[in-house]
Parts: structure tokens; sequence; C-alpha cells
């Protein structure tokens, strides 16, 4: 069998590993900004936040795992949040190599109110993927 | 709809376009001419120089068509695999395909049975695929392996070609196939890049080109 010489297809990549995660409060679903004395991310050494105050953060899925744990610390207390995920390895062409595509599968959390997957695919645009409700 | 029926209802439409003759008549000539005469058998030639020439490229395919009237039932299987450097890793997919369908001869009356035909295939195909690469992001640089086990794709096809006898029980011909419809799955590890028998999944429709060489076994009784 023979196939066309235009074998090449659209590098265009609009996947990523960056997800975007947003604080609300719980009792009236509006923005609030939480006074962050470190961020942990599993796979990621030290700490990936330090002394903050924010609303809302993104952070990078790790693309061999399929699951990351984040560790939110403040005077209050820790908080958990646990993302599962899954990968699908998308090959474009190959002078563009292989990507993955991410979904959100599953979160669950200790130590907060709540926390709802808004977006399950993970792409370049970045809007909110986890709602996490204090 | 199985290819016995689509043969079958084929074979009931061609027959009630005989005119001219009684019904008795009709139903004797229907049940000689629908006889089929012989059945070839042939290879790819394109797959065996792909193959010869490009690394890390595998294709065998193998045809057999057999006649009643005017349609040749025809099966086509192949083997194949393909072994591909990506800017960050490997590619590999090995697998085999099998096509059926029916080609609708344009030249019945040509005494050596030459044809020119338009057809339609059902193409299914089960393969391995794995791609092998390098992740680069904020956990540092990773080699990732994701695999495809034992998926399975369909597409159809429309082909136009000729088969020519060229000396005794030798022939050669062309296919010519415009192929469509590729289904694939949606949850395996690795998003299919390479249908066997079909080609990259991304291009839809695709077209394809086969070059046989054919053997003729004629039926007892048959030329």
């Amino acid at each position: 069998m023979l196939s066309s010489c235009f074998e090449k297809g659209d590098c265009q990549n609009q996947t990523s590993n960056i997800i975007k995660v947003a604080f609300f409060n719980s009792t009236d679903g509006k923005s609030i900004e939480l006074q962050l004395d470190s961020v942990k991310i599993s796979g990621i050494p030290g700490k990936f936040i330090e002394d903050e105050e924010l609303s809302a953060f993104v952070m990078p899925l790790n693309p061999v795992t399929d699951k990351s744990i984040i560790t939110l610390y403040r005077a209050e207390g820790a908080s958990n949040l646990t993302v599962q995920y899954r990968t699908r390895t998308t090959v474009l062409d190959p002078a563009c190599g292989a990507t993955e595509l991410f979904t959100l599968e599953n979160a669950e959390g200790s130590g907060i109110a709540s926390v709802v997957i808004t977006k399950d695919l993970v792409t370049v645009s970045l809007t909110t993927n986890l709602s996490v409700y204090f | 709809m199985s290819i016995f029926k689509l043969t079958g209802i084929l074979v009931f439409v061609s027959a009630s376009f005989v005119h001219g003759q009684n019904k008795k008549e009709i139903t004797k000539d229907s049940l000689i001419s629908f006889r089929p005469t012989g059945i070839r058998l042939g290879t790819d030639l394109v797959g065996i120089i792909k193959t010869g020439v490009t690394p890390g490229f595998s294709n065998q395919e193998f045809i057999a068509d057999i006649d009643f009237h005017r349609y040749y039932l025809v099966a086509e299987a192949g083997r194949y695999s393909r072994d591909l450097s990506i800017s960050n890793g490997d590619y590999a997919n090995s697998g085999s395909y099998l096509r059926v369908g029916v080609d609708v001869n344009f030249l019945v009356k040509d005494p050596d049975k030459n044809m020119f035909f338009l057809g339609f295939r059902y193409g299914r195909a089960r393969y391995d695929e794995r791609v092998r690469y390098l992740t680069e992001t904020e956990y540092g640089d990773q080699l990732k392996l994701s695999e495809n086990s034992e998926v399975t794709s369909g597409w159809m096809e429309l082909t136009t070609g000729l088969r020519i006898k060229v000396w005794k029980v030798l022939w050669m011909g062309y296919t010519g196939r415009l192929k469509f419809a590729p289904s694939t799955p949606s949850t395996t590890p690795v998003a299919p890049y390479d249908i066997p028998g079909y080609g990259l999944t991304f291009k839809q429709p695709w077209w394809g080109f086969s070059y046989y060489v054919m053997m003729r076994i004629p039926f007892q009784g048959q030329k």
C-alpha cells in the first residue's frame, strides 16, 4: 500500500499540564484570597509557593504519574488536595513529537469544605480546573 | 450487513436486468452466468518495494478474488509494522488488517476477462502501538512509555482499478482507494496514530494505491 507524500500533521498543540486551582467561600460561593504560608506539591522538591496571599494559583501535573497531592499550609492549619487524572499520549507528527492530554478524573481533600472539578480537560486556556471551597 | 448478504443482493439485482428472454431461460442463464469461473491469488508489490526501501517499515499484503459474473468478491489481508523516530522519542506500530468487499467489472464481454472495476471495501485492523518519549516539565526530564495493546479499528473504502491478463495464469493490476470513516477507540493510553491498512488517523479521507501480481486458478470445466 502506498500513501501520500504529505504525511505531516498539525503541530499546533492545545494541550498543557498546567491546571488552575481557585479558592472560594463555601457559604456565598465568592472568590476569596487566602494567606498561604507555603504550598507543596508531590514530586516537586521544596516549596512550590511561599508566603503569598492568593485567590488562585497554577500548578503542573506530572505526566508519568496519575495523581498529585497538594498541601496548603496556612496559619489555620494544613489542607490536603488529592487530584487524580489520566493522560493520553498523542503523536501529532514525528517532527512535533509526542505530548499528553490530561483529563482530571477525581479530586478530594481534607481541611477544606469541598473541592469540585470545574473543567476536566487541561488545555492551554487557563480557566479554573479545580474550585476549592473553604 | 455481512458480505454474503451484500453479494446476494448484487446477484439478485443483476439477474433482474436480463431482458428479452422468458422466465425459464432467465433462471437457467442466471445460474450459469453467476457460477464462479476461477479464483485469483496475488500479492501487493508496493508494500514489498516500500518495505525494501523504507527503514523501519514492513508491509506484506495478499489478495484473493472470485468472480460471480460481473461481481468479484474480494479479500485483502496484510501484516504491517512501522518504527518511527519522533523529535522526543520513538513510535512503534505492528499489526494486521483485513479488507473485504465487492468489485463491479465494467468489461464483462472481454474474452480474456480483463477488468476495469469500481468497488467497495470494509477494512478492519488489529494492532499494537508504543510511544517512548522524553517529557520535560517542572518534575524534571522523565522517560515515559505509553502503549496500546490489541486495538481494533475499522474504516471503509471506495476502490477503482484494472486487472490485466499478462500470460496464461499470470495477471497484474492496480487498485486505487479512497479511504474514509476510520474508527478508533477514544480511551486508549495512546491516541491511535497509524492504522495498519488505513494510514494516519488524522487523514480523513485518505488514499492508497496497491499494485498486485496475481495468479488465476480456473475452476474445473471453466476457462
